[in-house]
């Protein structure tokens, strides 16, 4: 049994239960965009709804479900048991306290700024105090897993690290490199600014710390989804990973590009030039790449485990996969929405055309697409893989699973699809209400109900994973679970060793830190040599 | 060895995608690098500072500097300070199939702009000049919402853009264009009035450098819709 059981049930039932109240705010946020009259809607409800939603699903699903997947992989991929466990726990309560802090700020109307909080626009400083603690709870997380296989590589030289190990370590140290910038945006100029210490702040190096982070975060929240394409799902559908190298280099290239491309996040701000935006969008472009080679990667690994199965033709082989596997069939469903949302996202980043949707429902859809469609259906996954090793028993009734996931993608493409056309026809992003009495706008009446029955089936798709993942703790669904260790999926050519920058970090930071002083040296350093006048500080509710 | 391939022909296959994954990139970014450079699609750019805090008292952004102005040259430019929850002026005239200049500052948060059914669009970031230069090809109304969340009144915040065919675009003397039925923000008032005594009409309220939102800004929309309303089938 799992030394770390406890450990990993607790952060994801934390994931999980965030996951389900913000589910419920985000359904009633369509509602109320719609022409529908929905129940309690005033500005001040709507946006801290907007708030709840961001903050939930996007930093305390995320981080608590990264970390608890983290200790998992560490001691089941490394066969060996996770150092600092104590650690492990000051981190989780860490994490709880802060999050505690922030949802308190946000009930009490203290907080009304969304989860992006760009100041001037300021609350509460214990709403940024509280998020700080949890970004320093998943660095005490980067700490664990950097320990772990360091400890592992000492005591055996040479070998290749296990492939979930390494993609989980370069996500730490991914994720360090990425909350520089929103620690340094909090701890010197939105926190001071929240106490009251300073009057004006800098907005146009505020943005530029926050874009930083912005792009690498979903990154950081995307990276487990693809150690499931590499190291779960292969097995799962009864085959082997086409190639350990190129996972190796997918996730070192994602370590790389991800981080010197967050100025495509400002590319309609006036704060910087064309040439470094450029420069950036190009960077951006380079950061498709390891998916275009995950694609293929696991299209491949799938299509050796089809063969193995007797799949044969072209495209006939497709039939041949357990479909009934819930990774298999949540792989499929993932790079189904990959397709729209990664489309969506070529359009975004391609430098002038984002004036086109910028800030409109596209922006939403796309991310929604990304964040729900790829990086959540995989949590969902990657949650039914490891429940049994988790809690000691086995899903009775697998066919609520399949249900679950076909729910999610379903109601997710109905979702977006809506939103997409919205986009394009200019409708805007993060605000309570249309003028649907305005001819203008009252075409569009008919698209956001459409969409709100996407949310409705998102809704229930939710309250299905809920309910698949309780009856493991319960009497009447007991049966005993697998009692052989959690086994990874074998590369169809084992390593047997690998070259020492794809079994390590050291080169790749150093190319990050090159990279990023290239990317973000000029344009932070702006701010500080061009003497730009600063905004007034606005301090929202008490 | 589980798969029909063996290792060099994986590592081979791989390379081939790469190559071509990368040859795709590589064609979309040359079409952006085209677009930027044969049709002057870039993003907003200009980095012209404007102090927050000043900058309703003096220079460009003015109150009766504000909206739409031919200049002496003949290139339309247009004026605007977006502020907590309201553009001032709140209805614009622009003539179509001509250059125009847009201009926006804020004097409180961070906003932001787009013009439905085109491609206008920029962040309107206190500290600096925001500027977008276009050429409306339809006529018609249109409009233009605050795009980012810049407060409780936020979802009210939105300005119309009336765009007319060229030769129905009649600025007055002074060079300045007004909505129809819109109370111009400034009275055709003769060269050489200070700008101050002015009236600038009911809800056209100058840049508020405190914060405070107006009292009610529902209301301001309302009555900008209304005074818009005459030009609707244009």
């Amino acid at each position: 049994m799992l030394t770390t059981r406890r450990l990993v049930l607790t952060h994801m039932w934390v994931a999980f239960a965030t996951f389900s109240v913000a589910i419920i705010l985000g359904v009633w946020q369509m509602w109320a965009r719609s022409p529908l009259r929905a129940p309690f809607l005033t500005a001040e409800n709507y946006f801290n709804s907007v708030t709840m939603h961001g903050v939930s699903m996007g930093y305390v699903l995320t981080t608590f479900f990264i970390m608890g997947f983290g200790y998992f992989v560490a001691e089941t991929a490394l066969k060996r048991p996770l150092p600092g466990k104590t650690w492990a726990w000051a981190a989780f309560w860490m994490g709880i306290l802060g999050v505690l802090m922030a949802v308190l700020a946000i009930v009490t109307n203290n907080a009304t700024v969304l989860f992006t909080f760009y100041p001037p626009l300021t609350g509460s400083p214990w709403f940024y105090i509280g998020l700080v603690l949890v970004v320093v709870a998943s660095w005490i997380w980067c700490g664990l897993m950097i320990v772990a296989m360091a400890q592992w590589k000492r005591a055996n030289l040479g070998e290749p690290v296990p492939l979930a190990m390494f993609a989980t370590v370069a996500n730490a140290v991914m994720w360090l490199w990425t909350t520089i910038g929103v620690a340094a945006e909090l701890l010197f100029q939105v926190i001071p600014a929240a106490f009251g210490w300073i009057h004006t702040v800098d907005v146009g190096l505020s943005r530029t710390l926050f874009s930083w982070t912005l792009h690498a975060i979903v990154y950081f929240w995307l990276i487990p989804a693809y150690i499931a394409f590499y190291t779960m799902a292969p097995r799962e559908a009864g085959g082997r990973l086409y190639s350990d190298t190129m996972g190796r280099l997918t996730f070192v290239l994602f370590l790389l590009y991800s981080l010197p491309v967050g100025m495509h996040h400002l590319f309609m701000d006036p704060e910087h030039s064309t040439g470094f935006k450029f420069v950036q969008a190009a960077l951006t472009f380079l950061v498709s790449v390891p998916t275009f080679l995950t694609v293929f990667t696991i299209s491949a690994s799938m299509e050796l485990a089809a063969r193995l199965r007797g799949g044969t033709g072209v495209f006939g082989w497709i039939k041949a996969l357990p479909w009934k596997n819930p990774m298999t069939l949540a792989t499929g469903l993932a790079f189904f929405m990959l397709w729209f949302g990664g489309g969506g996202g070529l359009i975004n980043m391609s430098y002038g055309m984002n004036a086109m949707i910028h800030n409109t429902s596209w922006v939403t859809a796309h991310f929604h697409l990304i964040f729900g469609g790829t990086v959540v259906i995989m949590y969902f996954a990657i949650a039914y893989s490891i429940w049994p090793h988790l809690t000691g028993w086995t899903f009775r009734s697998p066919g609520r699973l399949r249900l679950q996931l076909w729910l999610w993608a379903v109601g997710m493409m109905v979702m977006t699809i809506p939103w997409h056309y919205l986009g394009l026809q200019g409708q805007w992003r993060r605000v309570a209400t249309f003028d649907y009495s305005d001819p203008m706008i009252a075409g569009w009446g008919p698209w956001v109900i459409v969409s709100l029955i996407g949310g409705l089936i998102l809704l229930a798709s939710a309250a299905l994973f809920i309910v698949n993942l309780l009856p493991p703790h319960r009497k009447w669904a007991r049966q005993p679970g697998p009692t052989e260790p959690y086994r990874y999926a074998l590369a169809a050519h084992p390593p047997r060793r690998v070259p020492e920058v794809l079994n390590g970090f050291t080169l790749w930071n150093l190319l990050v830190a090159l990279l990023m002083l290239a990317a973000y040296g000029w344009p932070i350093l702006q701010f500080f040599l061009t003497d730009a006048p600063e905004a007034i500080v606005h301090r929202i509710g008490g | 060895m589980s798969g029909p391939e063996g290792e060099e022909k994986v590592v081979k296959s791989e390379l081939r995608w790469a190559l071509a994954a990368g040859a795709v990139v590589f064609i979309i970014f040359a079409a952006v690098l085209w677009a930027a450079i044969t049709m002057r699609m870039n993003p907003p750019s200009n980095i012209e500072h404007a102090d927050p805090a000043t900058l309703h008292m003096q220079g460009e952004f003015t109150e009766s500097n504000l909206g739409t102005t031919v200049e002496p040259d003949g290139r339309v430019t247009v004026r605007m300070v977006a502020t907590q929850f309201a553009f001032v002026p709140n209805c614009l005239m622009v003539p179509q199939g001509r250059e125009v200049t847009f201009r926006f500052v804020s004097p409180d948060v961070i906003h932001g702009i787009l013009i439905t059914g085109t491609n206008v669009n920029t962040m309107i970031v206190p500290g600096y000049v925001a500027q977008v230069h276009t050429v409306f090809r339809q006529s018609g109304d249109m409009l233009m919402p605050c795009h980012e969340f810049c407060g409780l009144g936020h979802s009210e915040m939105i300005a119309r853009v009336q765009v007319v065919p060229a030769d129905q675009f009649r600025p007055g003397p002074d060079g300045r264009a007004h909505c129809e039925g819109q109370t111009p923000l400034v009275n055709t008032a003769a060269p050489g009035v200070p700008a101050g005594d002015v009236d600038a009409g009911a809800q056209a309220q100058g840049p508020l450098v405190s914060g405070e939102p107006s009292p009610d800004p529902a209301q301001a929309t309302q009555d900008a819709v209304a005074a818009a309303q005459p030009a609707t089938g244009e």
